[in-house]
């Protein structure tokens, strides 16, 4: 820009004068908006409900599932909750459920908590990701307490009250026809940033005396952080996924989270999760009843929005409806009112409506 | 006081004033000239108006200094002397004092004396004065030798009144001296010694010296040095509530169970707010450095002792003690005792108008009897001065010097130059320095800059504390909340342990588990926690960003074109940074009027003489060249010159040196001929013009070396004595009308007269006859040839031909051998008497001819000049002569009989003299035009009978003008008759009782029968725009006052030509004379205007119950104006204007009288006042009064130093900055260049300033509540824990980054209307003035619209991320994405004008969220200790569900308002809108037509808009007629 040019318009900003759009909300001016907005959020709404609707999700609560390991003297069978009271040994269920028509491919499974406050100030705080980025040092966030150390001050790895309540659950599906294992894919499911940057294991190898040096066991626990995944060193320590994806807290007291995904290049389930009879077992670890929990399993589909959700495609076409009628209200108080002052001015036929 | 308590005390007064008037026949006339000098001053003006009169007196009486001079009482001890009966010497002031001493009055030094001063020189106009004192007198008379008890009682309540009046500011307790209550203030400083530095001997140590204790001089206004900078200025920051709360939020969130955010995040929004602020204070402490800078290293001259002379120094530098030379129209560095006078009375004059705002010159007094009277050196002065502490009281002073010979001299208020006053009138006085820098009564009543918070600011203030309500609630449901929803866990916990409440400890002890998980602990600890969370709410970035805004719009006002005026080149300037929005709110307007609305500039404009109409054209000047030639503001009428040469012609032709019969030289006692030359003397001579010599020169230079001045006073006066007089006359009054050594001789002696005494009492020293130096009227000897060609009035410029006759010059030098003994040649004595060798022989330049007059009204002054324009010339003016030089007369003196000064009942000032010729005792008189017209002469022919029509309807014409008319008449006195009523009237001059109401009956009995001479109309000019803006900001619904020092008729007259008053207008006035009278008065007015409004109301009612009027009330007044035409229908109440004069003012303001709220009601039913005759600080109690009782939002506009008070009283004061002074301006917070300006900087830059600050502010506690109702609804979510789904870094940066700036720019640049609409609609402004954009429910409905918002916004996210897989910072950042667009969407619905700032302030918004977000997310793994944020952002930008819902809420969100605006747009807008849609639409239809014109030219009409406007903004102002009062109760007033 020209130096005068410039000047000119520094002047006009001193003097503010700059040129200037005047919109005023009058009926005529604001028609327009309305009718765009209506006419833009109910086809997407629509589109948004198609899209949901597609999704395929199957819920089930195991919550008080009974046991198939441990039963009472006269056969019948205990609820797992009750059992690992009592026991430290593994309570396992088996719960059948239907599939009525295939799931499409790519069929995720997750686990469903409800009534677990994840999202509680002091638990969400009480984590160090500086332990949890491999870093040793000699004592943890404080936040962590009183997950920080035990009473002989070794530090818990990892420390926190998250990381101490992790979901421990173990989870299996099997196809009733053959009993079949079906595979399912335990990688991958966390952020793959997570996995980059956020979770690492200490130098070392992946034991009590090396790379977990001085560390122990958080609470609640049955095994150290290096035996999550004994199979696999880049699934194991800090770098689990599932700890990754438990460690993300949940917005919401009722959640889920990723925790497997059916592998669909095993025979059978190439296209999807046939409809068929399934069988889940469940390795029963997790207490939820101190705090009135449920636990489920879920599988679902995904479409680009994620999970099943109608009601974003409700809402779109609700508000785009709303938008539409005040289009239509505006309107009428446009002819009615609008030309209420123009009369007085005399304006000849031509006059249009708007700017 | 004490006089009148003495045994006889009527002798005593009639004594003491006789002795005022002594002539000085010797020693003992001297001491009662001095002891009455003081008496007089403890009378604050007794018995006269002028005190320079009485000094003159005094003066002659003291001359031979010796027993007077040392007689004087003691002053020290009882300021108001020595008793009245006795004669001089020691004794009589012996007895005199012990007569005060036992009667109890005297016990303090100068107390009484300092009250009655008070009362006079302030509050109380004279005449008031004088009747209190009557009466008191009165009372005194009938207790004679009684005690009279009850006396002293009255004074003490008076005193303390006048203890309020008198200093500006009260002076009040340090705090250090609150806190040191047990330290009593040392006995020390009750008084204090001060000697002259050059006495001490050098190399002195600071703690030896005897005036080492006293401050120097330099000022220090500034807050802040820089070491003290960071710790004050954090102090007084956290006297702020706002800052003391955040602070506590930030140590709140320093305890460990507490916290919810990081410790060092916590502090960051503190941190900024304070940086802010801490960088703008410094920014103004600075400025206040330089100016205080500026004024220390002024420059004046001190004595230095080694170098034996004056020194230039700093002001700085200056100290208690040091000697200082002054020169005329110098400031005053420091608080002084004049010593010495270039005037041989040792007289000097300042002008305090910098320190009390009274522009008219006070005459001071160099002290006198230190037996240096003849000739002060400095290095002799070697007393030593006991003086008092120094005080707030600017007209206080006492003090002595004891001399060696054990007498001491008094000190007094008249001794002492007050710092930033200016010498005026005297070449130069040398002074000593008593009290310096902070000591100095200017600095103490300096009250320095005041925090002004504006009515927005209060409100929002409100608004704050009800957030803090809000907040309160909030956290206190929270933690209830929270206590419920641990509870219900509580049951569980025998169960097992809940995994997400984290215990406190692992090996903690039950009970300690036990409390650390209780509810009620909890709940407690968490309201806490939510404390810190919610904090928000209170809008912590509002303070700042308001502080922002502001500063940026006072930039663009500052900035503003329109602001400049092109003559001065001065701009606005903008000293208040924080009230730009008060401009917008004024209800109230209080206006000085001279200088203000006027300009001061007083310009003879007509005169009608003989019945005939003499216009004279104006030439328009700057004030600037104005000041350098004070007389060309018109030009010279050329029938009139003529007119008047045709006077002169036939005289001089007539009888060529012919001096025996003077009757034929004079016209025809009637004549117009003669009419023409009394006309132009009446404007001569009768007024209170002071007559100064010439320009004042110092010889002096600045560094105090003594420079010869070429054009020096000195040669003229050595030339002129009392032999060569007659010849100097002779010869040069024909050749030159003002010949300039005669002139110096002549005035040099006359200075510092006074021109009205009472009447001179005494007879005239020198009688015409006696006086052996004017008794031969020049002209006659003249040759007529000269006397034609130089006659100055047959020349446009008479002044270029002016020129010396050196043949005159030469003569008259060479025939002054001697030097008078009377002339003022004591500077050149004092410095090089070489000089008067030297320049004998200089021609002095013809400038300094022109004598300077100096008056107390403008007015006079145009007369004055006009008169000497056209050749008639006041040359010199003492108490009882004065010398004229007239046309076709040359110089001629006539001795003053007497003079009846001007008195507003009379409206008019007559002056008797006695012709030198005739001896004829002529009395002229000058007036308003009823005081005359009313008094002439009723016997008169025909012939005179059309004069005095034709002159009346002159005066009609001049009137309609607005000019200021005045008439002229004389009255040829008998000898009887004046001997008559001379004796009459010293009677009444003598009368102890009634003495006023005396006076006037004798003024009243000789007023009459007088000649009708001429009428003049003067024009005080108004400034440009005036009455445009006097009429835009009526239409815009402020209220204008105008307070005006002016007589009513003046006043009256410029309220009509400055359209405050119209012609449809009922003018009520209020002149009450009593307390019961005003009471009366007001309460009259009230009650038949409400009777008028009741009348009214009840017709409208009928009317509307017919049906013919609409309810709204402005409809009616519209129709019934339509329907004036016809006399049935009645007429609606006038507008009302409302005159009162400052005496009424007095009874009103006093607090006593309960009148106050009386007068505001009746004020308030008129829609526009005019208070006259008002004092500076009337003027203030009004603004005061308005401010408090009515609640008002008050603008003063003033620009002298007279209107300091009230500008500092008004909510919002303004300073016209024009030529006098910058006291106005330095008082103001906005400081413009000329009146009209105060239209645009109201209307414009004012409206639009409240509507953004309103509509931003109102937002800003949106914004704030719309976050946190956000973060409650979550806790819903979180079993009430104080979780917040949002990082606790983007809950900071939140407000402070990414919804700053937006609103900023809508608080700086967005415009509801261009400034051309609201100019050309003034009833715009009523948006502002009524508060309609920020009422109390404005609040309100923004927070519901908050909640609302909050609730759309978290809920619709919440359910679909409810029973997912969503993150909590995932679901967090979506929220806070979509509360920013429905933020910034929010803003854009209340943006009412796009500029391309707008719009780069919201893109910049979104740039900062993704960039701060981008930076932190992506960079940040593990910081600021709370969980890390990593990926999160680019997480949820990939995810569809976040913009989806980022969309839908946020359309959601702004639906409602967005609907309410857009329907009460085109249902029902507001005045603003209405006017911009027809603005637009006309313009449309504009394009329409011309489309339309064009293509088939067909004509349409076309309503023009700006043509409508500016008609009836360009309406004639001729129409405007004086009316009279409906209602006169003045005429019960008048005694």
């Amino acid at each position: 820009m020209p130096a005068e040019d410039l000047e000119a318009v520094m002047n006009k900003f001193k003097q503010q004068r700059l040129p200037a759009w005047q919109p005023i909300l009058t009926a005529d001016t604001v028609l327009p908006a309305f009718f765009l907005i209506g006419l833009l959020f109910i086809p997407l709404g629509v589109a948004l409900l198609y899209f949901s609707e597609n999704v395929q999700e199957f819920q089930l609560e195991y919550t008080d599932c009974e046991s198939i390991t441990h039963q009472l003297a006269d056969g019948t069978k205990r609820p797992c909750k009750e059992v690992i009271k009592e026991t430290t040994d593994v309570c396992t269920c088996r719960i059948s459920f239907n599939i009525s028509e295939t799931f499409e491919k790519n069929v995720y499974l997750y686990y469903g908590l409800d009534n677990f406050y994840q999202n509680h100030r002091r638990y969400v705080k009480s984590r160090d990701d500086d332990q949890l980025l491999g870093r040793v040092n000699p004592t943890v966030n404080s936040d962590c307490k009183p997950f920080a150390t035990d009473s002989e001050d070794k530090i818990f790895a990892p420390c926190g009250a998250i990381a101490n309540s992790m979901f421990n659950d173990t989870l299996r599906l099997f196809r009733k026809k053959d009993s079949e294992n079906i595979k399912l894919i335990k990688k991958g499911i966390a952020w793959p940033s997570d996995r980059k940057l956020k979770f690492r294991n200490p130098e070392g190898a992946l034991n009590e005396t090396g790379a977990f040096k001085d560390t122990v066991k958080p609470l609640y626990w049955t095994r150290s952080v290096w035996e999550l995944d004994p199979d696999d060193p880049d699934n194991n320590g800090y770098r689990n996924e599932d700890l990754i994806v438990w460690m993300r807290s949940a917005a919401f007291p009722t959640f889920r989270k990723l925790y497997r995904k059916i592998d669909h290049s095993q025979e059978g389930f190439i296209n999807g999760l046939p409809a068929d009879r399934y069988y889940l077992e469940v390795d029963y670890n997790y207490p939820v009843d101190s705090f009135g929990g449920k636990k489920r399993m879920i599988l679902s589909t995904t479409s680009f929005l994620g999970g099943k959700n109608n009601f974003l495609g409700i809402a779109y076409i609700t508000v785009g409806a709303i938008c539409l009628l005040l289009g239509i209200i505006f309107l009428i108080i446009h002819i009615k009112f609008g030309k209420r002052a123009g009369d007085q001015l005399s304006i000849n036929q031509n006059t249009p409506y708007s700017d | 006081m004490s006089m009148n308590d003495t045994p006889g005390g009527g002798g005593g007064y009639g004594d003491g004033s006789a002795r005022a008037y002594g002539t000085g026949d010797g020693g003992a006339g001297g001491v009662g000239g001095r002891r009455s000098h003081a008496r007089s001053a403890s009378h604050g003006g007794i018995m006269i108006t002028h005190q320079p009169h009485l000094d003159q007196g005094h003066a002659a009486g003291t001359m031979p200094v010796g027993v007077g001079g040392l007689g004087g009482p003691p002053t020290s001890t009882g300021g108001s002397g020595g008793g009245g009966g006795s004669g001089g010497g020691g004794g009589g002031y012996v007895k005199g004092h012990q007569r005060a001493f036992s009667h109890g009055q005297l016990v303090e030094g100068g107390r009484g004396h300092r009250r009655a001063g008070s009362r006079t020189d302030f509050i109380l106009p004279e005449g008031h004065e004088q009747r209190t004192r009557e009466r008191e007198q009165q009372q005194q008379h009938k207790k004679t030798l009684s005690r009279s008890s009850s006396f002293p009682k009255g004074h003490s309540r008076q005193a303390s009144r006048s203890e309020s009046i008198y200093t500006i500011r009260q002076h009040k307790r340090t705090l250090k001296q609150k806190i040191m209550f047990w330290k009593k203030v040392p006995e020390e400083s009750r008084t204090r010694v001060v000697v002259a530095n050059h006495v001490v001997p050098p190399h002195v140590s600071r703690a030896q010296h005897p005036n080492g204790s006293y401050p120097d001089n330099r000022i220090c206004t500034t807050k802040y040095t820089i070491l003290s900078f960071l710790p004050k200025n954090l102090f007084e920051q956290f006297h702020r509530f706002a800052n003391l709360y955040f602070l506590f939020i930030v140590l709140l969130n320093f305890v460990p169970a507490v916290n919810a955010f990081g410790k060092e995040v916590a502090m960051l929004p503190l941190i900024f707010v304070l940086g802010i602020t801490a960088i703008k204070d410094a920014f103004e402490d600075r400025r206040r450095w330089h100016s205080d800078n500026r004024v220390n290293n002024a420059t004046c001259r001190v004595y230095n002792r080694d170098q034996g002379r004056y020194v230039k120094t700093k002001w700085k530098n200056v100290r208690v003690g040091d000697i200082i030379h002054l020169s005329c129209n110098e400031t005053i560095p420091a608080d002084m005792v004049v010593l010495n006078s270039s005037d041989e009375y040792g007289m000097c004059f300042i002008e305090s108008s910098n320190l009390d705002g009274e522009s008219n010159l006070k005459q001071r007094q160099a002290v006198k009897g230190l037996g240096m009277d003849e000739r002060f050196e400095v290095s002799k002065f070697d007393y030593m001065m006991e003086i008092g502490a120094p005080s707030t009281k600017i007209y206080h002073f006492t003090g002595t010097i004891p001399l060696p010979s054990g007498e001491r001299v008094p000190l007094t208020k008249d001794n002492l130059l007050l710092r930033d006053c200016a010498l005026r009138n005297t070449d130069y006085i040398e002074g000593i320095v008593v009290y310096a820098g902070r000591e100095t009564k200017a600095m103490l009543n300096n009250g320095g800059t005041r925090y002004k918070r504006s009515k927005l600011e209060r409100r929002m203030n409100i608004e704050v504390i009800w957030c803090v309500v809000i907040l309160f609630i909030m956290c206190l449901v929270s933690a209830a909340g929270s206590g419920l929803w641990q509870s219900s866990y509580e049951v569980n916990a025998t169960l097992g342990l809940v995994p997400f409440i984290p215990l406190e400890s692992l090996t903690a002890t039950n009970s300690k588990l036990k409390l650390s998980n209780n509810s009620i602990w909890v709940g407690f600890i968490s309201f806490w926690t939510f404390v810190i969370i919610y904090q928000v709410i209170i809008p912590i970035s509002l303070y700042v960003t308001i502080e922002v805004i502001k500063l940026m719009q006072v930039y663009h006002i500052h900035n503003d074109k329109d602001f400049k005026d092109k003559k001065s080149g001065k701009t606005i300037e903008c000293r208040a940074l924080n009230i730009p929005e008060e401009l917008g709110q004024v209800e109230y307007v209080f206006t000085d009027k001279t200088g203000t609305l006027t300009e001061n500039n007083m310009v003879f404009q007509r005169c009608s003489i003989n019945g005939t109409d003499y216009p004279h054209t104006p030439v328009i000047v700057n004030r600037e060249e104005k000041k350098s030639d004070q007389r060309d503001t018109f030009t010279v009428n050329n029938q009139l010159q003529e007119d008047l040469a045709s006077v002169e012609l036939p005289m001089i032709y007539a009888q060529p040196g012919s001096r025996q019969n003077p009757s034929s030289i004079t016209p025809a006692k009637d004549s117009p001929s003669q009419r023409i030359i009394d006309f132009f003397f009446t404007l001569a001579a009768c007024n209170t013009v002071i007559v100064a010599k010439y320009p004042h020169h110092d010889q002096m230079n600045a560094s105090g070396m003594i420079v010869p001045n070429e054009s020096a006073n000195n040669s003229s006066i050595s030339e002129v004595d009392n032999t060569s007089f007659n010849t100097t006359t002779s010869s040069i009054g024909s050749t030159s009308w003002a010949p300039n050594r005669l002139l110096r001789g002549l005035l040099s002696f006359s200075r510092p007269l006074s021109p009205i005494a009472s009447s001179p009492r005494s007879t005239p020293p020198l009688t015409p006859e006696a006086s052996p130096r004017y008794s031969v009227p020049p002209a006659r000897q003249t040759p007529p040839s000269v006397s034609i060609t130089l006659n100055p009035i047959s020349h446009s410029n008479n002044l270029e031909s002016v020129q010396e006759s050196p043949g005159s010059l030469n003569h008259s030098a060479n025939t002054s051998p001697t030097r008078p003994s009377l002339l003022n040649i004591q500077a050149a004595q004092i410095y090089n008497s070489n000089i008067m060798r030297d320049t004998r022989s200089l021609t002095p330049s013809p400038m300094d001819i022109k004598p300077i007059y100096e008056a107390e009204s403008p007015d006079e002054l145009a007369l004055v000049d006009a008169a000497y324009k056209y050749g008639c010339r006041l040359l010199r003016r003492s108490l009882h002569n004065i010398l004229v030089s007239l046309p076709g007369y040359g110089l001629r003196e006539y001795e003053v009989l007497h003079i009846l000064p001007f008195d507003s009942n009379r409206k008019r000032m007559s002056i008797i003299v006695r012709d030198p010729e005739t001896q004829e005792k002529v009395l002229y008189c000058k007036g308003a035009d009823s005081a005359i017209l009313d008094n002439l002469s009723r016997a008169v022919d025909d012939k005179t009978k059309l004069r005095i029509f034709r002159t009346q309807q002159h005066l009609n014409i001049y009137s309609k003008k607005g000019l200021r008319v005045l008439c002229m008449a004389k009255r040829v006195l008998t000898e009887a008759e004046y001997e008559d009523w001379a004796m009459k009237h010293k009677e009444a001059e003598n009368a102890l009782s009634n003495r006023e109401r005396k006076l006037q009956d004798s003024y009243l009995r000789i007023e009459k029968n007088l000649s009708l001479i001429g009428a003049t109309g003067i024009e005080d000019r108004l400034q440009d725009g005036v009455p445009e803006t006097i009429k835009a900001m009526r239409n815009a619904g402020i209220v204008v006052w105008v307070l005006t020092g002016d007589k009513q008729e003046t006043a009256v007259n410029i309220a009509y030509s400055c359209a405050l008053f119209s012609s449809d207008m009922e003018i009520l006035k209020l002149n009450a004379r009593t307390k019961d009278q005003a009471d009366r008065t007001i309460q009259f007015y009230t009650q038949q205007i409400e009777q008028q409004e009741e009348a009214w109301q009840r017709q409208q009612l009928q009317a509307a119950a017919n049906g013919s009027i609409g309810a709204s009330r402005d409809h009616a007044v519209e129709f019934s104006n339509l329907q004036n035409d016809n006399s049935n229908q009645p007429r609606p109440p006038k507008e009302r204007g409302l005159v009162v004069d400052g005496r009424t003012l007095i009874f009103i303001l006093d607090r006593r009288a309960n009148l106050k709220k009386a007068f505001l009601n009746l004020a308030g039913k008129c829609s526009a006042v005019l208070c006259c005759r008002a004092t500076p600080l009337q003027k203030s109690l009004i603004v005061r009064s308005a401010k408090d009782s009515l609640k008002v939002l008050t603008l003063a506009v003033g620009d002298g130093a007279n209107d300091v008070p009230m500008i500092q009283t008004a909510d919002v004061g303004v300073g016209i900055s024009g030529l006098e002074g910058k006291q106005a301006v330095m008082a103001s917070d906005y400081a413009i260049a000329r009146f009209k300006h105060l239209e645009k900087l109201l209307l414009v830059h004012g409206h639009w300033c409240y509507d953004r600050l309103s509509r931003i502010i109102l937002y800003f506690f949106y914004k704030n509540a719309s976050f946190v109702m956000i973060l409650l609804c979550y806790q819903l979510y979180t079993g009430f824990s104080g979780s917040s789904m949002i990082d606790q870094m983007y809950l900071m940066v939140f407000n402070l980054l990414f919804t700053s700036i937006p609103p900023i720019i809508v608080g700086i640049y967005d415009q509801d209307a261009p400034a051309e609409v609201l100019l050309s609609q003034p009833q715009l402004y009523a948006q502002g003035r009524e508060s309609r954009l920020y009422k109390s429910h404005s609040f309100w409905i923004n927070i519901v619209d908050a909640i609302y918002q909050a609730i759309v916004l978290f809920f619709f996210a919440a359910v679909l991320h409810e029973d997912s897989d969503a993150g909590m910072y995932e679901f967090g950042l979506t929220i806070t994405h979509a509360t920013l667009v429905t933020q910034l969407l929010h803003l854009s619905i209340e943006t009412k004008s796009w500029t391309v700032i707008h719009v780069f302030g919201i893109v910049v918004s979104f740039i900062i969220f993704y960039g701060f977000g981008v930076l932190y997310t992506m960079t940040c793994v593990s910081c600021f200790g709370s969980p890390s944020q990593f990926g999160e952002l680019s997480h949820a930008m990939q995810s569809p569900i976040h913009w989806l819902t980022v969309v839908l809420t946020s359309v959601l969100a702004i639906l409602p308002r967005f609907v309410v605006r857009s329907l009460s747009c085109s249902l029902n807008p507001d005045d603003i809108t209405q006017v911009l849609i027809e603005n637009r639409r006309s313009k449309r239809h504009d394009y329409m037509t011309s489309w339309s014109r064009s293509t088939s030219s067909s004509s349409v009409y076309r309503p023009n808009y700006e043509a409508e406007t500016g008609d009836e903004a360009s309406e004639p102002l001729s129409s405007m007629v004086t009316t009279t009062t409906v209602l006169t109760t003045t005429e019960e007033a008048e005694v």
